[in-house]
């Protein structure tokens, strides 16, 4: 019941912070989700501070009110107490606190007092909490979110409702909540943000059903509590749906997540989504940039290569302005079988997913595994860059299996998608699964979308993870099998072939061709009958 | 030259109604419903492939329709469909969609059936265009009270329906023969090389006329690794590839008629519904394997999958078909074993499917089929290619049939060409 009402108050939390943007004049203007986003984790980091600052010293957990208690605090205690928090905790000076915001509400330039307090946030805990770009600049954590109004008459007033909603209510009995709280909490907070209509760099979400299964092939149930000290990459991170469910499945302190997406907004997101995920220690990795271009996670001079990598990459787009300065001898290994030409009639249908697909087999640890969602048309194509990455995952042995989806999982995309996955150390046998019979078919909005139900998904899960054979479902094949079906990954080429077919007895037989004959001379008959009729009615025309 | 007759209106003869509009809460089950789609060119509705609705709440017993009424399509975007109708010869429970406009004879001036056939000739739709000035969107119950009908005596109403109606009767009778021809042709296929049962005789070893079924009396099976199943002794394992040639069709728009002679194309629609108005032309200059015969077997290998025995008249063939000819083996052999194995296509098309599904060339050749002897296959063929040809035939016939009817339709009507009644013989 405590996570329902905290779940409900932080949810009229966020409703309110919307509202008050919308009173503003900021309702659908780019700069909200900023605004929403940023005051949202200056509460979370607040209360954070004071969450943790109170296990710390309590003290400060029996003061009627800890802030003040905290700022009566000598410089040494109070140094000692900020020593002593975990990494995860943004590093507050008493001036940062919402309390005292709130006080200082009346103040003239209340406004410019206010983004100071976030900026100087922002800048002392940079280190921690800042995002890189692939060019080394680092994107911190606040902008100065009052400029957003144009008018500056009214930026007092507007701060000032922002710290009053702010206090209203504490997140400290919040933090002892498990994963799924926050990925409802997350998924509400950028719900009217993360549609598919940014143009060029869409970024689709991928559903939970198809993340869900990733982790739980990726990191099977025995694994989980054993695995540590592992690196989890994604090269086309999103807002994290794919890291956050297999970090989860890992346990987010017992492995690292390396990023990069090109998109500012994603990286903004993906920060939000592992400051409230418990993954603040690897913010420092989360790079904003071209993966292909400028892949920004080296040992050294060389890429660095993961442990597990999942990715949800965009199958199609534009990439005529760097193809060829992709196609570079040092990028020979890397894309192994080729860079998509330039379409010269559709230069946006050029098939991305084949790079980033060969970026991730690269990338990949010896012992790795990966998870990537690819066109299912992939799985089957026979020629080109699909066929040859298909070649090589067969050849070098490292497939686990591909599991198809029905037919528009993603509601934003009519594509028939496919989970491929790749196992460096799987020498046996490979599972293919077609689900594309299962799910229900609902209505969302415009679109048609099906929606696996948990027992669906748990069946995939199991067939995969048990490598169980299951009639017109799955199949568990050998390398040299699949050679010796063109490399074909899709299962219905393996099902045996049923021809629909019930054996019936001679007697039946019998009678079944005695009723066809005796049919038959009736209907000849009747036919006899008409073509007399029809000569006579036509003899009896008669043209004037 | 036309002989002079009366008209009446149509709004003396008939009452009208539109139909009803259902929304989203009607989605179900409960009462058919006749809606544009079920035109098409249709006399009467094919009532087998009506949808459903759930009239709950939304009905009431007038708007159910009743044997002799006449459904006219009223509004649709595609102009052309506007005032066709499809004619209730059944009693049957059903309501139509508000984009229908229903027309209920009120007296019995007008034969039901001699209307239905005049809401079919182009004298009907210039009569609605006359009515409602050129290029409707939207046809109304004032519109098709002012259209004029034909206005002859009742005897002579009943002897042109009777002209029309003969030959319709014999078309219907002829597709009816068909299917059972067609069942008949693939219940013996199936006894024979699906179930093995074909006539053996055991005292000879070898297949024979007058023999017993070989599988159920006890002849002898093997298991064959390449078809992971048993056959009978002496059978073989073969692909659908190894058996047929396949010559796919061309991309017609780059074979057009050059001059007034050219053959018409098929497409997957004609394999469906024949040619119509809006068949596209090729030139006749096209390689004659491109050239498609009545009884050619054909083959379509994307988007919709289906096989099907030629038998339109020449026409050339589109790209997506495959003409499918043998020169060793019986037609009945190939056809139907594409025709077992079109679910399973189907199957792998709808796996394929990034945008459009279809199969390729590997996947006939990995099409594993058992191969009986040619003696048999001959024997089989012996009593299905006389169905099949006799198939062909009342297609032909009604191919013929209804050139004639179309033919004599409008002239019937406008009094070009009369009946002579037994009375007057």
């Amino acid at each position: 019941m405590v996570e329902l009402e905290f779940q409900q108050k932080t949810k009229s939390l966020i409703d309110s912070l919307k509202s008050i943007c919308a009173n503003y004049g900021l309702g659908n203007d780019g700069n909200e989700f900023k605004i929403i986003t940023q005051t949202f984790l200056y509460k979370f980091l607040n209360d954070k501070f004071a969450f943790e600052a109170k296990k710390i010293d309590p003290t400060l957990a029996q003061a009627d009110k800890w802030e003040e208690a905290l700022a009566k605090l000598s410089a040494d205690d109070l140094e000692m107490l900020q020593l002593q928090l975990g990494p995860d905790t943004a590093r507050l000076k008493p001036s940062h606190f919402i309390n005292y915001l709130f006080s200082q509400q009346n103040a003239p330039d209340f406004a410019k007092l206010f983004d100071d307090t976030l900026m100087d946030i922002a800048i002392s805990n940079n280190d921690v909490f800042a995002v890189k770009t692939d060019g080394g600049a680092k994107v911190v954590l606040f902008d100065r979110l009052s400029n957003y109004i144009a008018d500056d008459s009214k930026r007092d007033e507007f701060c000032r409702a922002l710290i009053n909603k702010l206090v209203e209510f504490s997140f400290e009995r919040i933090f002892n909540q498990k994963f799924d709280f926050y990925a409802t909490i997350f998924e509400y907070l950028i719900k009217d943000y993360n549609s598919n209509s940014g143009g060029k760099y869409a970024e689709y979400y991928t559903p939970h059903a198809v993340a869900r299964i990733m982790a739980a092939i990726l990191v099977p149930e025995d694994q989980r509590g054993i695995v540590k000290n592992v690196s989890v990459y994604d090269p086309s991170a999103g807002s994290g749906t794919l890291l956050m469910n297999v970090a989860h499945a890992i346990g987010e302190n017992r492995c690292t997540i390396y990023t990069q997406d090109i998109s500012q907004k994603s990286s903004n997101l993906l920060r939000l989504n592992l400051i409230l995920n418990n993954l603040v220690h690897s913010i420092p990795n989360v790079v904003q940039g071209n993966t292909l271009l400028h892949p920004s996670h080296k040992d050294g001079s060389e890429l660095k290569r993961f442990d597990y990598i999942v990715s949800n990459p965009p199958f199609k787009m534009d990439f005529s302005d760097f193809r060829d300065d992709l196609d570079t001898k040092a990028n020979k290994e890397r894309f192994f079988a080729g860079i998509p030409k330039i379409k010269a009639k559709a230069t946006d249908k050029m098939e991305i997913y084949q790079l980033f697909l060969q970026h991730i087999i690269y990338s990949l640890k010896s012992g790795g595994k990966a998870a990537v969602v690819v066109p299912t048309g992939f799985i089957t194509a026979q020629s080109g860059i699909d066929k040859g990455i298909r070649e090589h995952l067969v050849n070098k042995q490292m497939l686990a299996g591909v599991v198809s989806m029905p037919s528009n999982i993603f509601a934003t995309t009519g594509t028939n998608v496919s989970i491929l996955f790749i196992d460096t150390l799987n020498l046996g046998k490979v599972v293919l699964i077609d689900a594309s019979n299962l799910g229900e078919k609902i209505k969302d909005g415009k679109n048609q979308k099906t929606v696996l139900t948990a027992a669906e998904e748990q069946r995939i899960i199991d067939v995969f993870n048990g490598e169980q054979q299951q009639d017109d479902f799955s199949v568990v094949v050998s390398y040299r099998d699949i050679a010796a079906k063109n490399y074909s990954l899709s299962a219905g080429q393996y099902f045996d072939v049923k021809i629909e077919y019930v054996d019936i007895t001679p007697e039946q037989f019998a009678s079944k061709m005695q009723a066809f004959s005796d049919n038959l001379d009736s209907l000849f008959s009747q036919s006899r009958e008409l073509e007399v009729e029809i000569k006579k009615q036509l003899a009896g025309l008669k043209y004037e | 030259m036309s002989n002079s007759h009366a008209f009446i209106k149509f709004g003396e003869i008939a009452d009208f109604r539109n139909g009803l509009n259902f929304d989203k809460e009607s989605h179900g089950k409960g009462c058919l419903l006749i809606g544009v789609a079920d035109f098409q060119k249709h006399f009467t509705p094919s009532y087998e492939s009506l949808e459903e609705i759930n009239p709950d709440g939304v009905s009431r017993e007038e708007d159910y329709i009743k044997k002799n009424d006449l459904i006219f399509v009223r509004s649709n975007g595609n102009k052309s469909l506007v005032g066709r109708s499809l004619f209730i010869d059944r009693d049957i429970r059903a309501l139509y969609s508000g984009f229908c406009i229903r027309a209920r004879l009120k007296n019995d001036v007008i034969n039901p059936l001699f209307l239905a056939y005049y809401t079919k000739t182009n004298h009907f739709k210039a009569s609605i265009s006359y009515a409602a000035g050129t290029n409707i969107n939207n046809l109304s119950q004032g519109i098709l009270s002012e259209v004029n009908v034909p206005h002859y005596s009742k005897e002579s109403q009943l002897a042109i329906t009777n002209v029309l109606s003969a030959i319709d009767q014999k078309i219907e009778l002829n597709n009816r023969i068909n299917a059972e021809l067609e069942a008949m042709a693939k219940t013996l296929y199936d006894y024979w090389f699906v179930q093995f049962d074909f006539p053996f005789d055991f005292a000879q070893g070898k297949p024979a006329a007058n023999g017993k079924p070989y599988k159920s009396s006890g002849g002898k099976m093997v298991y064959n690794p390449i078809l992971k199943r048993e056959i009978p002794v002496g059978w073989n394992a073969t692909s659908l590839w190894d058996i047929a040639k396949y010559y796919n069709g061309l991309a017609m728009q780059k074979h057009r008629p050059t001059n007034d002679k050219f053959l018409p194309v098929i497409k997957i629609r004609e394999m469906n519904d024949g040619f119509s108005d809006s068949t596209e032309k090729a030139s006749i200059n096209i390689p004659k394997e491109a050239v498609v015969n009545d009884g050619d077997v054909l083959f379509s290998w994307s988007a919709t999958l289906d096989v099907k025995i030629w038998s339109q008249g020449p026409g050339a063939l589109n790209q997506h078909i495959f003409k499918v000819t043998s020169d060793k083996y019986p037609k009945s052999f190939y056809y139907f074993e594409l025709l077992n194995y079109l679910n399973h296509f189907k199957m792998m098309a709808e796996l394929r499917k990034t945008t459009m599904g279809h199969i390729t060339l590997d996947h006939l050749k990995q099409a594993k089929i058992s191969l009986p002897s040619l003696e048999l296959l001959e024997q089989a063929a012996q009593f299905i290619e006389p169905i099949f040809n006799k198939h062909l035939m009342l297609e032909k016939e009604n191919r013929t049939l209804s050139t004639i009817r179309d033919w004599l339709l409008p002239m019937l009507m406008n009094g070009q060409i009369t009946v002579q009644s037994a009375t007057t013989d």
